[in-house]
């Protein structure tokens, strides 16, 4: 088992002048002491117009920023949003590459499509377009990276030969992920040979029905890139106190304050009717889990409370067949910076030397190379 | 934390309010568009909370119901209460005998007319002043029914000599569904600038389907406390 964090960048109201500022400042402070406590990866999204909720468009920028304060911590650009309208897919595999270069071989490169109206319309992207162009730059991106030059004819993109540069510095590329949020996307990533990124707190059950179904499919997948990338990573909260009832409430604050902004967007199944956003994706799934327990109990599947607690939490996870978990650790500034840095050296202390003995599966990447 | 409605509800509950269900077998129309962030805040109460981007559904029927033949067209403005994406009722125009349950509050007399002009589909409604505003479905195509999702309404509700929020869940069982892109609600030229039907207009289509079935609206009802945490 592997453990990271995740990052929206959430920024309460009222914005001052410097209020981006300082919390942009919270997370790379949050960043690099996770680097050195041992912490695997950092994550980022990318969003764009999320009031609150994300003040992450450029998650490139801060993953390079995170990389240059930190020395082992894997940087995951979890995801590039694979829409003309938001991005280029060249320019997405040299921003990437270059990331890898300046990380020394860090990089872990997520894709995905964006699932709300909030962006999709901001964009003026077409709804029905987005899954085929994810599935054509997933496939054109690692050639882009491996092949000397690469030209293009393709139903949404096309380019003439040309050498798409730098190269990465992991060979033959970075591992290669897929944000899942919508039931059945797993099966997707399966079949692509991509890692599977869950963005969603399901319970144990339902995440252990898919994982398995996941772990079936890509024995006979047809990997887009150079390489299977056989990897289930899921996203949590974490808050780790040694008095377990503060530690419980104080993550339920956390949990709720996400989900109450979660709420506010518009997702694209909310208001679009299409086949290519069959269900309304994360933000059902976020209120769902959060109120899932009876009143005074801990939803099942969250990591907080004391240390005790987080390791029980953690070994059910392990037992469905979860190989990492990415916390997020705040939500518009809710939990005071001291304490969520407390969180994570408790954390690190108590809890992650309990799994530090099973060697989990990684990517077959390696690093450096010609 | 974010933007609540700016709306003071007191005495905007009917007082003859019906909660229904109004339930209606017929044609059924609905449109989501993006609305203007302060217009939408004007007609949302202090307990709803704005989306981003601000929305505004326009529901359009004709069909029978138990009181007999009616048409109705309903403006709310998208907002989440208590959680979860609710339309809050605006404004609406009744046509026919049967009174509107369930929606009941600002709704007033007039006409409302659904004519096919061409590939497009056009509603025109018109109150008691004149013509209110016009939506325009471009050119609409098939669509399996089980892609299409309703949420319920927030209305005005008395309750012990004062107003409140009540809930009135929306569902569909539709035999045929049409989907248009690019579908808009415009204003009357004459229409006021405190309307909702000029307030409530549409910068930017989100998407609008149409389904041949059932509508049922309500009844509405008063939902409990939330528990304060």
């Amino acid at each position: 088992m592997k453990f990271g964090i995740f990052y929206e960048i959430s920024v309460p109201r009222p914005w001052g002048p410097r209020t981006e500022y300082e919390v942009y400042q919270n997370c790379l402070e949050q960043v690099k002491l996770a680097d050195e406590l041992g912490f695997d990866q950092v994550w980022a999204v990318e969003h764009h117009f999320l009031e609150e909720y994300s003040h992450c468009s450029a998650p490139e920028v801060f993953l390079t920023a995170c990389a240059m304060v930190t020395k082992n911590i894997r940087i995951g650009r979890g995801i590039v949003v694979c829409v003309p309208e938001f991005n280029s897919p060249v320019k997405a595999a040299e921003v990437a590459a270059t990331m890898d270069i300046v990380s020394g071989g860090r990089l872990e490169f997520g894709t995905g499509r964006s699932a709300t109206w909030t962006e999709l319309g901001g964009m003026s992207a077409d709804p029905d377009e987005t899954k085929k162009t994810w599935d054509e730059w997933v496939r054109i991106i690692p050639r882009m990276w491996t092949e000397e030059r690469f030209g293009y004819q393709g139903r949404a993109f096309s380019m003439p030969q040309r050498a798409v540069l730098p190269k990465p510095l992991q060979k033959p590329h970075p591992p290669m992920w897929v944000a899942v949020t919508s039931p059945g996307t797993e099966l997707d990533a399966a079949d692509r040979g991509m890692g599977s990124l869950g963005l969603t707190f399901g319970g144990f059950a339902e995440q252990e029905k898919k994982i398995a179904e996941y772990r079936r499919r890509i024995r006979y997948c047809d990997p887009v890139g150079s390489f299977v990338n056989e990897q289930v990573n899921t996203v949590n909260f974490l808050f780790c106190h040694e008095d377990n009832e503060y530690g419980a409430k104080t993550g339920q604050r956390l949990a709720g304050t996400f989900n109450y902004l979660a709420e506010q967007l518009l997702a694209a199944r909310q208001a679009y009717p299409t086949r290519s956003y069959p269900n309304l994706g994360l933000l059902p799934a976020l209120r769902r889990e959060a109120t899932s327990a009876p009143e005074g109990q801990i939803p099942e599947g969250l990591c907080i409370g004391n240390p005790d607690r987080i390791v029980e939490v953690i070994k059910k996870w392990e037992s469905v067949g979860v190989d990492r978990i990415n916390f997020l650790l705040n939500a518009i500034e809710t939990v005071p910076q001291e304490e969520v840095l407390a969180s994570l050296r408790l954390f690190a202390k108590e809890v992650m030397p309990k799994f530090a003995e099973k060697p989990a599966p990684r990517a077959p990447a390696a690093v450096g190379g010609d | 934390m974010p933007d609540r409605g700016t709306r003071a509800i007191d005495g905007l509950a009917p007082a003859d309010f019906e909660a229904g269900p109004l339930v209606l077998q017929g044609r059924l129309l609905q449109l989501t568009f993006e609305v203007d962030r302060d217009m939408a805040l004007r007609w949302m109460p202090a307990d709803v909370t704005r989306p981003i981007p601000c929305y505004a559904r326009l529901l359009v029927a004709e069909g029978e119901t138990p009181a007999g033949a009616l048409r109705f067209a309903a403006l709310g403005v998208g907002g989440r209460f208590r959680m979860m994406p609710r339309n809050v009722l605006a404004a609406a125009v009744v046509e026919g005998p049967a009174r509107l349950p369930a929606l009941t509050g600002p709704a007033e007399p007039g006409e409302v007319r659904i004519e096919q002009v061409g590939d497009d589909l056009v509603v025109q409604i018109a109150g008691i002043g004149g013509a209110l505003a016009e939506a325009r479905l471009p050119a609409p195509y098939a669509i399996d029914p089980a892609m299409l999702r309703w949420d319920g309404w927030v209305v005005y509700a008395p309750e012990g000599g004062r107003t409140v929020l009540a809930e009135s869940p929306m569902s569909v069982e539709a035999a045929a569904a049409r989907l248009s892109k690019g579908a808009a609600v415009t204003p009357a030229p004459g229409v006021e600038r405190g309307s909702p039907w000029r307030q409530l207009r549409t910068l930017l289509p989100i998407s609008a389907c149409i389904v041949e079935g059932t509508l049922r609206v309500g009844p509405a009802a008063v939902p409990a406390p939330m528990l304060p945490g």
